[in-house]
């Protein structure tokens, strides 16, 4: 049972609110709020999880790399554990047949794991090995995000009992809502009645155009309502999962668009791929003169890398190509813009006006994007 | 709780019950009340 996928697995959630909620009133001192998270866990993984070795396999993969290469050979260049963490998820993504640890949600896992190895600096001990489970295999962001932070998840833990209070899980239930509504409504409905009725395949431009902007709509509705589902779920449990959405149909420009977008994902390749990746290329002397070419350099690699990361395949390739054309493109107008001392495009034009076209020219851009993400396209195969 | 945020949530539990009913009750037969909607596969596919 794959998280949010069927009822039972709300019932499942259910139960185990429930279960929180009378330990947390009754005989909190009877057992820690992070042994009852342990064996939440532990069941669902255990008995509900459709690859429970495969993903318990994996992260203790991940757990041995981190501890081996940081506290028994201390090795300083990291680059050697990532590549070593990133291996499994590469090896499948390029159709290798890895079963021992193909697991649905391994792209998230793995994005974690590297996480805890990268923002490791050896003057701690090594993070405890149950906080380290609970952080990687949480059954409510295990499968598609949001990517949280280890630092963040870990001061949650530690927090205890105080983590499960009435604001918080009040405006769990809320986000809860939001995310049914969006996932089980907005997106369902979408699909059922608009979608499956557009023919995909279809080389007519008033289909195509119709399918790009009804494709985006659902995407959006289905995996914003799956991380709201995700988020609220998290806060009734005491864990403030971070955001993932905000409008993103109403952003300016691409920078705008990622923070609104995906959020943990952009955030977690932002902080790191493309900031070790421009440290690295300042370090060149022949591009001392050349920030653009460092700045729009690690803006395409850092989309590229996005769009291999969902598959190997041309649609999301060309999907990450052209979200990383966009902002290669904004940032060079920006850099244009801040030389010359005026607008290059807008001239004088009322900011309220440059906004409207901004968003005009964002939404469809970010459309037609989507469209060839979809592998709908039909020029692209 | 204001009264602007009652509403709300008091609108959006009365589109959720409604939609559950039309989507997915198996008195309404019209359609097929399983979820045909499964992107988190797309997403998480490995």
């Amino acid at each position: 049972m794959l998280p949010f996928s069927t009822i039972d697995f709300f019932l499942l959630l259910a139960g185990f609110f429930l279960l929180l909620l009378a330990i947390k009133k009754i005989a909190p001192q009877l057992i820690s709020y992070k042994s009852f998270l342990s064996f939440f866990v532990l069941y669902y993984l255990l008995f509900l999880f459709p690859s429970p070795i495969q993903a318990l396999a994996f992260v203790t993969y991940g757990y041995l790399v981190y501890y081996l290469f940081d506290y028994v050979f201390k090795i300083n260049n990291k680059l050697y554990g990532v590549i070593l963490l990133l291996a499994p998820m590469v090896l499948l993504k390029a159709s290798v047949p890895l079963d021992i640890i193909s697991f649905a949600g391994l792209s998230y896992v793995t994005f974690r794991i590297i996480q805890v190895y990268l923002d490791n600096t050896r003057e701690f001990k090594p993070c405890n090995l149950q906080s380290y489970f609970l952080f990687t295999l949480f059954p409510q962001t295990i499968l598609i995000g949001p990517i949280d932070r280890s630092n963040r998840f870990f001061s949650d833990l530690n927090n205890g009992w105080a983590q499960i209070t009435a604001p918080r899980i009040i405006e769990g239930w809320q986000t809860l809502m939001l995310g049914l509504l969006q996932k089980f409504i907005c997106a369902e409905l979408i699909s059922r009645y608009v979608l499956s009725n557009i023919n995909a395949e279809s080389k007519h431009l008033s289909e195509m155009l119709m399918y790009m902007y009804v494709y985006a709509f659902y995407l959006y509705f289905d995996f914003a309502g799956y991380s709201n589902l995700a988020i609220g779920s998290g806060k009734m449990f005491g864990i403030d999962v971070p955001f993932n959405f905000n409008n993103p149909f109403i952003a300016v420009n691409p920078q705008d668009f990622w923070r609104r977008w995906h959020v943990s994902l952009s955030e977690w390749l932002r902080d790191y791929f493309f900031r070790p990746y421009y440290k690295w290329i300042n370090g060149f002397k022949k591009l001392k003169n050349s920030p653009l070419i460092k700045q729009n350099s690690g803006l395409f690699l850092t989309f590229i890398i996005m769009g291999c990361w969902n598959g190997f395949t041309s649609n999301f390739v060309i999907s990450g190509c052209l979200f990383g054309l966009y902002s290669v493109v904004h940032n060079s107008y920006l850099v244009t813009c801040r030389k010359k001392g005026r607008d290059v495009v807008f001239g004088k034009m009322k900011p309220q006006y440059v906004r409207v076209i901004s968003i005009f020219i964002m939404f469809n851009l970010v459309c037609f994007a989507l469209y060839v993400f979809s592998g709908k396209f039909p020029f692209i195969h | 709780m204001d009264l602007k945020k009652a509403a709300l949530n008091f609108m959006i539990y009365l589109i959720l019950l409604a939609g559950f009913w039309f989507l997915y009750s198996p008195l309404n037969t019209s359609e097929a009340n399983t979820p045909k909607s499964s992107t988190q596969f797309i997403y998480a596919k490995f």
